[in-house]
């Protein structure tokens, strides 16, 4: 009869393997269906960002064209508390601390925060210390976006008019204006509460970022 | 020659962290579990003489500046706790199987609150879900350091 040490050994790397192939998506896809799905995502984030541009030439916002730097993802921050991220663009791309980084056109992921010769560090909206202000909805409230795996907007008005689904546009200075953040996916509204909250939700996922887009000779106000 | 096999063996299993950690290989749910933390007080455990485990630590830091060099602060941390860990290690309990857990829970709490102390707050289900993460694959490593290693080298008690 097989030793108990083995029949455990076999089980440990079953259970190790099922996590790999449950973290790699491959019990429910395949390699075909994993790289449609992902130009799905391309072309979702695409259009958003088409969408948002629309908007803005509607709303006669931000009509500057920014000249645009793409950079892969390099690697992403290896523990829990973070979701900054590296991208192979450094100093010698001509890229400086600062600088804005999107997901698609108009849609803000975060910016710069670090830059070596081949590669930066790039702290996102969903990295625990990112605070910028914003507005939200049509009639531009304003809050202060708090920045973790779920970002949060704080300090609005009770006044404010806010919906779910209404859109959420940076307005801090060290940005561009009006760049599109997400939409607000919960109202934390409390009678007694002197401000609201808010949770906010983008439509793509900062784990499966594969390309990234920075805005070039930006200067804000920092 | 036996030491240097040792050694080369914790330098596989610290590469091995390394390479899963910094891909999120095991991450589930988006919870990645510390890898390096669990090898790095693997080693406090295991490891009896301080000189054997200072060259554990300084293999670790080595290492990181190949594979996580952005992330340097955080392994310099890590070590910094697994040394803690180990000059405090007489005041637990003695047996290595429930030390070793201590040390995992401690160790992520700890390593927390040195690099960001407002995630703690911020976020205590993800928190939770990790401690749980990295105990479970706590166990596993206690189950196959039991099952593949000589007790006499890994100090850890069948």
């Amino acid at each position: 009869m097989m030793p108990k040490k083995y029949i455990l050994s076999f089980i440990l790397l079953a259970v190790l393997f099922g996590v790999y192939f449950y973290q790699k998506n491959i019990f429910i896809s395949l390699d075909k269906f994993k790289n449609y799905n992902s130009a799905l995502t391309e072309l979702r984030l695409e259009n958003q960002g088409l969408r948002q541009n629309i908007q803005e030439l509607t709303n006669k916002l931000n009509l500057n064209s920014q000249p645009y730097l793409t950079a892969q993802v390099y690697s992403r921050y290896p523990f829990n508390n973070n979701q900054s991220l590296i991208i192979d663009a450094g100093f010698k791309a001509g890229v400086k601390v600062g600088w804005p980084v999107l997901t698609a056109e108009h849609y803000l992921l975060g910016k710069i925060i670090k830059v070596k010769a081949d590669t930066s560090e790039v702290e996102t909206v969903f990295s625990p210390n990112w605070r910028s202000t914003v507005k939200i909805g049509p009639l531009g409230a304003e809050a202060l976006l708090v920045g973790g795996r779920q970002p949060r907007l704080e300090f609005i008005s009770t006044n404010a008019k806010i919906d779910l689904d209404n859109d959420v546009l940076s307005v801090s200075p060290d940005l561009p204006l009006n760049l599109f953040v997400g939409k607000v996916s919960e109202v934390i509204s409390q009678p007694a509460a002197s401000l609201w909250q808010a949770k906010l939700k983008t439509d793509y996922d900062p784990n499966q970022l594969r390309k990234v887009f920075i805005i070039t000779d930006y200067e804000g106000f920092d | 020659m036996k030491d240097l096999i040792k050694m080369l063996i914790w330098v596989f299993f610290i590469i091995l962290a390394f390479v899963l950690q910094a891909n999120h290989f095991l991450s589930l749910g988006g919870i990645n579990p510390n890898l390096i933390l669990l090898v790095i007080f693997g080693g406090v455990i295991a490891k009896k003489k301080i000189l054997e485990f200072l060259i554990l630590i300084s293999a670790t830091v080595l290492l990181s500046t190949v594979f996580l060099p952005y992330w340097l602060k955080e392994i310099l941390i890590l070590g910094s706790l697994g040394i803690l860990a180990l000059l405090l290690k007489k005041l637990l309990t003695g047996n290595n199987f429930f030390d070793f857990l201590i040390l995992i829970l401690l160790g992520t709490l700890g390593f927390y609150s040195i690099i960001n102390f407002r995630y703690l707050f911020a976020n205590p289900p993800a928190i939770a879900a990790e401690l749980i993460y990295n105990v479970i694959l706590g166990l596993i490593t206690i189950f196959v350091v039991k099952n593949f290693f000589y007790e006499e080298e890994t100090g850890i008690k069948s």
